[in-house]
């Protein structure tokens, strides 16, 4: 903060200086205006004195030389810085005047016309006045000139320099302005000083003072004795600050004790909210509130039940708890406090109460009840008493009101507190009853479960679930005190009937509990593993409107009374439910399962083996191919090699025998007709030949004549070229198929018969074509060793003739079988389709690739 | 007058009694006997000591070329005639191998097989000229290599000498041939040394000139 002090100063010392500065400005500028003017005069005067002297001489006469003395004489003065007479024109010209003489300047031209000159100009901070005045013919001098009187002839030009009159006139002006500022300014100091001593430090003094109380140096005083406004100032000042120190010392003494009051308030806040649990923190509050107010008993009381009962005290005799641990609300000054929720407080209570005789025995004289409140409810009461009247006031009624309201604070948030514990716990155990069900599919072990987590909830001695199965009741899971041993009744069977409770339970569909002291279990006569239960809660384990079951718990020596019991048993059954459930579900699912699976594994067996069926047919179907590719290549070189054995021959046979004749011709003629006659044989040699080849490669007999003809033929080459004796029959109306069928046939027979010849080792063959009106059927029988069929066909590689010849029958939509045994033979049985109609049946000759 | 003794070897009778039926037409020629397997052609010869076999390159039980091996061995006078179906250059290059007089294929030598037997026998040997082209050509190449081999060079940069001469560079050799042309440069290089010449188309005129190319 910018102190006062300064403030005054800078603004006298401001004003002061701005008057000081107009006064010697104005000194100055008058004085120098003043020193210009009489420089300007003075030089005025000497110009004149000047002019007049010359004029003068000039007037008289003097002629040149006078005005010449009269010149230097005006020179020898000093007053003149130069001075000098300039001729007119004329007279030059007359008289032929020195060219210095001549006008010069400007000023002296303007001056020939007739002009007054002056000019000022300024030469090292000093003017110089330089005047030239035209001189006028005062005298007619022929001699001299011929100018008229009054006529110019010529100029005076004086310059004056004013250096030595105006420091003059300066250093007087200077030594005045001096002496003014030096006297101002003593002035100034001296107006100065006075202002501080008289104003300024009185001012300070109380400032201080009045700093030094702000600061709480109340016992300071001020000491001004100026004998004005400001001691009278002081002096009101110091009567004040007395005041406030008598004040203060008060006010101290209140803040002390509220602060007191507010830390023990703070402290029973601090002491409730510490704990949860109230056997701590109530004895802690009693304690704070002794001490702060000063009883010498003190007592908190909770409502139960209507009832005010003691919870902790102080200083109060065994005998006065004993007689008042219980006072009904509203009787006493505590009932009533607890009742009017209004403190009660007896200043004198032999005077006031004579009725509370608890207190008065106890040689209580005044007491102070209030009311602890919670959430607008009263709870309970703090209780003080003391043996002196008068022992409390409307403050410490205050104050325990308070105190009473952190209280109710704390036993309300101790009941929410416990209240939320046990819901916790509840709600933790049905969630690990959950995680049973999910943990396990086992019936038996999740009911199990169920009951033990039941028992962490409800303080049990035995649970036991049983389910409903036909007409009785069986015990599926139990739990209970070992030495109820109730692990005895796992399995037991219950008739429905055997037991009222049950049956009314399972009729009613709903929870029943039953307290009842001494009762008997509800058990089956007979089995009775506890002897009488004094509590019992039946649960009906519902799916829908189905019971499933029975959730029982019992007690054996007390009855739960809350709603809770059955809410939890409840929830515990619907679990139960779930489980039993799950489990069917579970089981109707493993049967499905497992028929699935059965019918999976049919499927893939059967699919296994159509593979295998398939695989050996197609490998079979390559072997066949293979050898029919082969067979193709053999009959190919087969049929090369009778043309180069057979035809090329003959042909080269007969062509030699043609030579031979040709060249014999012209000599021998016989000779030549016998060649010829020998190539003629040959050539009939090679005709039949041919016929055979042709033959053999396409039976034309079958195309023309039929299948009959054709086996016919070649079965008669066949004896005659295998030595078998084949016997050729046929019954039924010889009709012709379609050549695709009459030339399977014809292959089937010669392939049976091919291989009768090759492996049976048969004497006699028997063909039999048996033509009825659907069908052919054609047997081809032998007497040969026979062979074990089985064996042969699925031995893939050997017998591709057996395959090929029953894909041949298949191929024209016939079928082929083949019955034989070792030393008994062979039977090949084939039925065609022999209509039109059934043409399409067979797969047709398109996908035969071997016909 | 001397008559040639012929001895038939074919494993066809009609065909031996065509011949015989032909030749017993010619004074000169006298057929001796007839053979129709490998054994009894051996064993014939060397009972009748024949002038000239006529024998066919497939017999029963064994092969003509063999057979004329072994006559060649056994009875170096017997001239031989190989008398088949069959061009095939197997058997004509194993004929002449062997050292037969006569390669003649059946059917072209009806009218000249007596000449054929008359020439042979006078000690000239023949072919059937349907397959003189073929000898000509295996002669071409055998000779060919010859030279090449006489040369120095390999059959690789014969290759490459007759694309030289077709007037291709050295990239569109290493285009042709799957090298780089580093690699062509190379191998040119070394033909130009080879052959004793200075640029490539000395090489390629000089190649020329050898019956290289």
């Amino acid at each position: 903060m910018k102190s006062l002090y300064p403030k005054i100063m800078l603004l006298v010392g401001g004003a002061f200086a701005v008057v000081m500065t107009a006064i010697v400005a104005f000194v100055y500028v008058s004085g120098s205006r003043q020193i210009e003017q009489e420089g300007l005069a003075r030089a005025e005067t000497l110009n004149r004195m000047a002019f007049e002297v010359l004029y003068a001489s000039m007037r008289q006469g003097g002629g040149r030389e006078g005005n010449r003395r009269v010149i230097a004489r005006l020179q020898e003065t000093g007053a003149f810085t130069t001075l000098r007479v300039v001729k007119g024109e004329p007279v030059v010209r007359q008289f032929g005047a020195e060219p210095e003489e001549l006008p010069r300047d400007a000023l002296e031209r303007r001056a020939l016309a007739g002009e007054e000159v002056r000019e000022v100009r300024r030469e090292g901070g000093y003017r110089i006045v330089r005047y030239v005045t035209p001189l006028r013919v005062q005298v007619e001098c022929q001699r001299c000139h011929q100018a008229q009187i009054g006529e110019i002839n010529g100029v005076i030009s004086t310059e004056i320099s004013l250096q030595a009159y105006e420091s003059t006139l300066r250093q007087r002006r200077d030594v005045l302005l001096l002496t003014l500022g030096g006297g101002l300014l003593i002035l100034g100091l001296l107006t100065f000083y006075a202002l501080q001593r008289l104003v300024i430090r009185p001012l300070q003094t109380i400032q201080r003072g009045a700093t030094a109380i702000a600061q709480g140096a109340l016992d300071h005083r001020l000491e001004v004795r100026t004998g004005d406004e400001l001691e009278v100032l002081a002096r009101e000042f110091n009567t004040m600050a007395a005041r406030l120190q008598e004040s203060y010392v008060v006010l101290e003494q209140k803040v002390a004790e509220r602060t007191q009051e507010l830390v023990a308030l703070n402290q029973v806040a601090e002491a409730v909210n510490r704990s949860l649990d109230l056997k701590e923190t109530l004895p802690e509050v009693l304690e704070q509130v002794m001490a702060l107010i000063g009883a010498e008993a003190a007592d908190i009381r909770v409502i139960e039940n209507g009832t005010l009962c003691v919870r902790t005290s102080r200083g109060l005799s065994p005998a006065f708890l004993e007689q008042d641990a219980r006072v009904p609300v509203g009787h006493c000054l505590c009932g009533m406090a607890a009742l009017t929720g209004r403190a009660m407080m007896a200043e004198d209570l032999h005077r006031e109460h004579p009725e509370a005789e608890c207190c008065l025995a106890a040689g209580f004289r005044s007491s102070l009840s209030v009311p602890v409140v919670a959430k607008g409810q009263m709870v309970g009461v703090i209780h003080l008493a003391s043996s002196q009247p008068y022992a409390f006031n409307a403050r410490q009624e205050a104050i325990l009101t308070a105190v009473g309201q952190h209280v109710g604070l704390a036993i309300e948030k101790v009941r929410l507190y416990e209240g939320e514990r046990s819901q916790r716990q509840v709600a933790e155990i049905l969630r690990r009853a959950s995680q049973t069900l999910s943990a396990s599919l086992n019936l038996d072990t999740v009911l199990h479960t169920l009951l033990e987590q039941l028992g962490q909830v409800l303080i049990v001695d035995a649970g036991l679930i049983l389910l409903c199965e036909g007409d009785h009741l069986r015990v599926a899971a139990v739990r209970g005190r070992p030495e109820l041993r109730m692990e005895r009744l796992l399995g037991y069977q219950i008739p429905l009937s055997a037991n009222r409770d049950f049956y009314r339970v399972i009729q009613e569909k709903r929870v029943l509990t039953f307290c009842q002291p001494g009762r008997r279990p509800p058990f089956a006569d007979g089995f009775q593993p506890i002897e009488e239960v004094d509590w019992c809660l039946v649960v009906p384990l519902l799916r829908g409107s189905e019971v499933m079951g029975l959730l029982a718990v019992e007690q054996l020596d007390h009855c739960y009374d809350k709603e809770e019991e059955p809410q939890i048993a409840m929830a515990f059954a619907n679990h139960a439910v779930m489980a039993i459930e799950n489990a069917r579900l579970y089981a109707e699912i493993k049967t499905l399962n497992e028929e699935l699976e059965a019918r999976v594994e049919r499927r893939t067996q059967e699919l296994n083996e159509a593979r295998e069926v398939l695989a050996r047919q197609a490998k079979q179907l390559r072997h066949l191919l293979n050898k029919t590719i082969r067979i193709q290549e053999e009959e190919r070189d087969r049929i090369a090699q009778d043309i180069h054995d057979g035809i090329s021959q003959l042909i080269m046979g007969a062509l030699y025998e043609t030579q031979a004749a040709k060249v014999s011709l012209a000599e021998r003629p016989e000779v030549a007709r016998k060649k010829l006659q020998s190539a003629q044989e040959i050539l009939k040699q090679l005709k039949t030949e041919m016929q055979r080849i042709i033959y053999d490669l396409h039976p034309a007999v079958l195309s023309t004549s039929g299948l009959v003809p054709a086996l016919e033929a070649w079965i008669a080459d066949y004896q005659v070229h295998t030595g078998v004796s084949c016997a050729f029959t046929i019954s039924g109306s010889v009709r012709r198929l379609t050549p695709e069928r009459e030339r399977a046939v014809y292959r089937i027979v010669q392939e049976a018969l091919h291989n009768i010849a090759q492996h049976a080792q048969a004497h006699q063959a028997w063909v039999m074509l048996t033509f009825t009106p659907e069908t052919l059927r054609i047997t081809i029988d032998d007497d040969g060793c026979g062979f074990d069929r089985l064996a042969v066909l699925n031995d893939s590689r050997n017998h591709l003739g057996l395959v090929s010849m029953q894909e041949r029958a298949q191929s024209i939509g016939g079928e082929l079988e083949i019955y034989s045994r070792p030393g008994y033979g062979t039977r090949i049985l084939v039925q065609v389709p022999a209509n039109d109609h059934s043409e399409g049946e067979g797969n047709g000759a398109d996908s035969d690739p071997y016909c | 007058m001397e008559r040639i003794r012929i001895l038939i070897a074919d494993d066809h009778p009609i065909v031996r009694q065509g011949i015989r039926s032909l030749l017993t037409q010619y004074d000169d020629l006298e057929v001796v006997g007839e053979a129709g397997t490998g054994p009894a052609v051996l064993q014939q010869a060397a009972r009748l000591k024949p002038d000239v076999i006529l024998l066919d390159v497939r017999m029963t039980g064994a092969n003509g070329i063999e057979i004329a091996r072994q006559l060649r061995r056994e009875h170096p006078e017997i001239r031989i005639i190989i008398l088949t179906t069959y061009d095939d250059e197997k058997y004509l290059y194993g004929a002449l191998q062997v050292g037969a007089q006569a390669y003649l294929l059946k059917d072209v030598s009806l009218e000249t097989l007596p000449a054929a037997i008359r020439a042979v026998y006078q000690g000239e040997r023949l072919l059937s000229p349907l397959l003189v082209d073929k000898v000509l050509r295996e002669f071409q190449s055998l000779a060919i290599e010859k030279l090449r081999r006489d040369a120095g060079l390999s059959e690789e940069e014969l290759r490459i000498l007759r694309a030289m001469a077709e007037g291709a560079n050295n990239k569109e050799i290493a285009e042709e041939f799957f090298w780089s042309e580093v690699t062509v440069k190379k191998k040119v290089q070394e033909i130009l040394v080879k052959l004793n010449a200075e640029n490539r188309t000395q090489a390629v005129a000089q190649a020329i000139r050898q019956g290289l190319i």
